[in-house]
């Protein structure tokens, strides 16, 4: 999966900056979860355990989440620094949404965005589409 | 039991026909046959599997039965085999404390835990892992980190039915299925049926009921899901649960008025020419128990002082044929030193309308020199005010459980 060794690459990167990775699928959550020790949420989290991990997240306890799309509306998403999409199909109105939730530059540092997008398939267009929601 | 949406039933001429599957045919058989092995295998694997293999049996085998709805009835095949699992949760271990003592060890680290182990001696995943492994005992943590979450529950025991017993159960569980709508049932039964375990079967899932002796026989009405306010997916499946129950005898004629896509229509069976045969062992199993009737057993023996009242089981119907009515009491209590007789029926659920004239019916029953209480719980009943009304008509209202002393305390009231 080049995605994974990427996404590896990028927690590198941003270990001390708060991640947030999204992805699609709920399966893919926890085979990441998995394979880099970071939490996971989605619709089947308990919502005890749901709270506890955001909460975690804000103290800076845990430097990184990956979540499936239970983000997306109705939760208190903390503040992170970085947010990481790993392609899938949002419509635009959900990630406009996501980008507005999620990334609240703290002073004197930049917000990053990345989307991981795999070349040569319909995820490149896409995204593009997605980009020109933001303009 | 299936759900709404794999009921599959067609009209003819107002009369609802719900679907059936003939054991005759070896295209039916074949399917049955070969969902029975994907579980049989699956014994040990965990519920993910299953679903995935599953899904793909609905789009090879389903076209073959049905072109439209084939997908379906595999559907409700695999729902009825389900019935027959159990699932075990594949490890004691509490995944929640695991993995969390994963991830604040990893988050502690200064930086990501590595896949392998690098040149520069940086924390890898391993190390993780085996941390938490000699805090917990636990060898693989990783493959555990989510063995709460239902996919991975493993099928631990699967109760197979032959191929036939499975397509038997099918064709029942498509009348139930279209039960769980019903408005209304009557219930004609011969006097060669054996009423009293009908009436097991009526008591036992508290079932709203009315009976009206016949020359020959009992006709039985039973309130369905859509008459009664409230509660109505509860009480639906427990009019369903009935119908195996009446299959164990004959013989019988029955006729519901169901609702089936936004129109009334009319379901007849009779045992003569239904087929169908039940998959229920009787009173004797002890999933078949009646657990309100015994509960109230264990509490008439632990009483202190009964003040000379005895208990026995009833079952036999008290009729009032001026009336065209009937009760089946549940119990009789006999004073040992008056000879007193007093009966005493337990409701199971019970609407405005059937109380009234359930009290009605005791008011007869006193007329004609028997004494009859009837015990309702507040819990299955439409509404508060309706049962304190009944208290003066002979009516022990109570909880969850019936105490021996509410029903001396009806038994002292003067008549």
């Amino acid at each position: 999966m080049r995605k994974g060794a990427t996404l590896e690459t990028l927690l590198r990167r941003h270990w001390d900056d708060r991640v947030i990775v999204f992805t699609k699928s709920v399966e893919e959550v926890y085979a990441l979860s998995r394979r880099f020790l970071i939490p996971g949420v989605t619709h089947e989290t308990p919502a005890r355990e749901r709270k506890e991990i955001l909460d975690r997240f804000r103290e800076g306890r845990y430097r990184a989440v990956i979540a499936s799309d239970v983000l997306n509306e109705g939760i208190d998403v903390p503040d992170a620094g970085v947010a990481v999409i790993l392609a899938g199909s949002a419509s635009r109105r959900e990630y406009v949404q996501r980008l507005g939730r999620i990334l609240r530059p703290r002073e004197g540092k930049r917000a990053v965005l990345y989307e991981l997008v795999t070349a040569q398939t319909g995820e490149e267009f896409t995204s593009r589409r997605r980009k020109e929601a933001l303009l | 039991m299936l759900r709404n949406e794999h009921v599959i039933a067609r009209l003819n001429r107002g009369r609802l026909i719900p679907h059936r599957l003939s054991s005759e045919d070896p295209r039916v058989t074949d399917v049955a046959g070969e969902l029975c092995d994907l579980y049989a295998a699956h014994v040990g694997l965990p519920r993910s599997s299953l679903e995935r293999e599953l899904t793909v049996r609905e789009e090879d085998l389903g076209p073959g039965l049905d072109p439209r709805r084939g997908f379906k009835i595999v559907r409700a095949l695999a729902k009825l085999l389900e019935e027959r699992a159990s699932w075990a949760a594949p490890t004691d271990a509490d995944s929640y404390t695991l993995r969390t003592r994963i991830f604040e060890l990893a988050a502690a680290l200064p930086e990501p835990p590595a896949a392998e182990p690098g040149l520069l001696e940086s924390p890898t995943r391993e190390d993780v892992l085996s941390q938490v492994a000699v805090e917990t005992g636990i060898e693989e943590p990783a493959a555990l980190m989510y063995a709460d979450r239902q996919g991975a529950q493993l099928l631990g025991g699967f109760d197979r039915p032959s191929p036939e017993e499975l397509i038997r159960r099918y064709n029942v569980a498509q009348i139930q299925g279209v039960l769980y709508s019903a408005r209304d049932l009557v219930v004609d039964l011969g006097e060669g049926a054996d009423a009293r375990l009908v009436f097991h079967y009526v008591k036992l899932l508290g079932l709203i009921y009315r009976l009206e002796p016949l020359s020959n026989g009992h006709r039985l009405h039973l309130d369905g899901p859509l008459s009664i306010f409230g509660g109505t997916r509860k009480y639906g499946l427990r009019l369903a649960k009935f119908l195996p129950g009446l299959l164990m005898t004959s013989p019988w004629r029955l006729s519901a008025k169901v609702e089936w896509k936004g129109r009334g229509v009319v379901l007849e069976l009779d045992s003569k020419t239904a087929g169908l045969e039940s998959h229920y062992l009787g009173p004797k199993d002890e999933r078949e128990a009646d657990d309100t009737r015994e509960a109230f057993i264990r509490a008439w023996e632990r009483a202190k002082d009964t003040e000379g009242w005895e208990l026995e089981r009833g079952g036999d119907v008290l009729a009032f044929p001026e009336k065209k009515a009937a009760l089946v009491p549940d119990f009789t209590l006999r004073h040992a030193a008056t000879g007193d007789v007093v009966h005493l029926e337990i409701l199971g659920f019970w609407s405005e309308r059937n109380l009234v004239e359930r009290v009605a019916l005791l008011r007869e029953a006193a007329e004609q020199g028997h004494r009859v209480l009837v015990a309702a719980s507040e819990r299955l009943g439409a509404s508060q005010e309706a049962l304190s009304g009944a208290v003066d008509g002979g009516v022990v209202p109570f909880k969850d459980r019936l105490a021996a002393k509410a029903v001396l305390a009806a038994l002292a009231r003067p008549i």
